[in-house]
């Protein structure tokens, strides 16, 4: 016990109201992190960090620095007034890939959020310590629905299924973003299989969801062979490519497949 | 370049200043004919001769009041206070005489003299005998505070002592006098204010002085093992600090932590975590962390005395629980 009765180390960095039911702990942030997002740029609210129980790094300011730079470079990134008039209409250069994952073990009527908590995993994986926000345009019969889930490297599945229907419809895309900013294009309503989204200024890459499609199966079971039914959903990857440092969209891709449909264990003897 | 013990370098720094200048005589409590309790002025009475190396009674204040008086009529005394407990009993004058002079003559009248004192703990002399009180002497405007860890810097800082025209507290780390180390050929001369970084690293900081340096050195090394470096600075010296040094580092690693000989109200560490906390504020990292003994004398017991003094393995533990956290 200190002799002047100074607050105990134990007690450092509390926050009043922490424990409480409901009260979601406000990020404390050391005066050099604070420092580095200001010279960077960033609001250090806006930044994931890998720290104890969450702390921010400096780590992870100077890879979230990193990655806005990065965006910052790409030439589809929010700059279009600044740019050449004859590059206006030169489309910038993107990479692109699709994959077919089976989504049986989820819930095809409710498959959305989950594909988003699963990109959103999956691009914290890639870019840590950077902020994610998930701009979603629903294509309808009617028109489309954009709908905006800010902070979304926060939130889980559910988090994920409130925000959409809790958000008000954006009628304009929001042209600004905290941290790195995933578009999502799903077009299952109009019973299209596949899209290939447009890459979009900001972004750091667009996914399209086509609707799930219920395919034919072949299955072992019981030690014979029979032929069962799985539901599949088609996901299509663009991304700014033509940067020596650009996201490595492939791996991204994969890693959203690994989390909606993990790979089986390999057996080991 | 040989081996030399901290106590024999501490007859050697002396040795050396008393063949450049006939001004510099040694005082104290068996430093003569003894060659010093500690043996650390052993060999000085034979070559200097009974009129530079004299052996006073046991009068702490005697001691110091005939050095000062010598200091102020050109001599260059170095006295020695056997055990620094006991500048206890004769605070007044060095407080209000020696430190306050020089200032109080509009600087007509200097006071070269350096006091050295058996400083610390670790041996089992119990609680009036163990004491680190550099803390105690930097409080004092008017004295500078030294405190070696390795034979070359003492016989650097006892030269530099010794040519400084203004009072010095020399604090020799009794646990430290039977250490040896290579030590250079030739005169060395040291700067006060400067501190060395014994170790670098990127992930803290760790300051000390005297017999803490190489706990936070084993500390530092044991820390490695497990994927943290620490930057070790030797401080040195208290009066005048070296900031520069202690900034620089601190903006690298962004944690400090302090490894202190004294209980951690108003040790050392205090007033330096002030001057980061002041200076360095936006490049910490985490809250600044000491390591020091409780506030209690220091106990007499060994185990007692390994428990509450910082231990290679406390402050690794203390480091690394801190930097988790």
């Amino acid at each position: 016990m200190s002799p002047i009765g100074a607050v105990s180390s134990s007690r450092r960095g509390t926050v009043p109201g922490a424990g409480e039911p409901g009260h979601r702990p406000r990020q404390i942030h050391s005066p050099r992190v604070r420092r580095m997002a200001a010279d960077r740029g960033i609001a250090p609210d806006t930044l994931v960090g890998t720290g104890h129980r969450g702390r921010v790094t400096p780590t992870d300011v100077t890879t979230a620095g990193e990655v806005a730079a990065r965006v910052a470079r790409s030439p589809s990134a929010g700059q279009r007034e600044s740019l050449d008039p004859a590059a206006r209409h030169t489309p910038a250069a993107t990479g692109s890939a699709s994959v077919t994952v089976d989504v049986t073990r989820q819930v095809a009527a409710d498959l959305l959020p989950v594909v988003l908590a699963a990109a959103v995993s999956a691009l914290r994986h890639t870019a840590v310590g950077t902020a994610i926000d998930v701009e979603v345009t629903r294509h309808l019969a009617s028109g489309v629905e954009r709908r905006r889930v800010s902070d979304a490297h926060d939130l889980g599945v559910d988090g994920v299924r409130k925000a959409l229907s809790r958000h008000e419809i954006e009628t304009e895309r929001s042209e600004h973003s905290n941290g790195a900013r995933l578009s999502v294009h799903d077009v299952a309503a109009l019973g299209l299989h596949t899209v290939a989204p447009v890459h979009s200024p900001g972004d750091v890459a667009a996914l399209g969801v086509g609707a799930p499609v219920e395919r034919p199966r072949v299955v072992r079971a019981d030690g014979g062979w029979g032929v069962g039914v799985s539901t599949t959903v088609t996901l299509t990857l663009v991304w700014p490519g033509d940067v020596d440092d650009a996201l490595d969209g492939p791996r991204l891709l994969a890693l959203i497949r690994d989390r909606l449909a993990p790979p089986p264990r390999k057996e080991t003897t | 370049m040989a081996q030399l013990s901290y106590r024999d370098a501490v007859a050697r720094g002396i040795a050396q200043e008393m063949r450049r200048d006939d001004r510099v005589v040694l005082v104290g409590e068996d430093v003569a004919g003894a060659g010093g309790v500690f043996k650390t002025t052993v060999g000085l009475l034979d070559e200097f001769g009974p009129t530079r190396v004299i052996d006073t009674p046991i009068s702490e204040q005697a001691i110091l009041g005939a050095a000062m008086g010598a200091a102020m009529t050109g001599l260059r005394p170095v006295a020695e206070i056997m055990f620094s407990d006991f500048f206890a009993v004769c605070w007044d004058i060095v407080v209000n005489q020696i430190a306050k002079t020089r200032y109080m003559t509009g600087g007509q009248v200097t006071l070269p003299l350096v006091i050295k004192t058996g400083n610390g703990g670790g041996l089992r002399f119990g609680a009036q005998h163990s004491q680190s009180i550099e803390n105690w002497a930097m409080a004092v405007p008017g004295l500078k505070v030294v405190t070696p860890s390795t034979p070359e810097d003492v016989v650097g800082l006892m030269a530099a002592a010794i040519r400084q025209d203004d009072p010095v507290i020399f604090c020799e780390h009794k646990g430290l006098y039977a250490m040896k180390a290579e030590v250079p050929d030739g005169e060395i001369v040291d700067t006060l204010g400067t501190a060395k970084v014994r170790r670098a690293g990127s992930d803290a900081t760790i300051l000390s002085l005297g017999m803490m340096m190489p706990r936070a050195l084993k500390a530092a090394e044991d820390l490695a093992t497990r994927g943290i470096e620490a930057e070790v600075i030797d401080l040195r010296s208290l009066v005048p600090l070296d900031t520069r040094t202690i900034l620089a580092s601190v903006a690298k690693t962004g944690r400090l932590f302090t490894v202190e000989e004294n209980p951690q109200l108003l040790g050392w560490g205090a007033e330096i975590a002030a001057i980061v906390a002041n200076e360095a504020f936006w490049d910490l990292d985490g809250p600044i962390e000491r390591i020091t003994t409780p506030h209690i004398p220091l106990p007499s017991a060994d185990s007692l005395e390994d428990l509450v003094m910082p231990s290679a393995e406390s402050v690794a533990r203390t480091i690394e629980k801190a930097l988790q956290s």
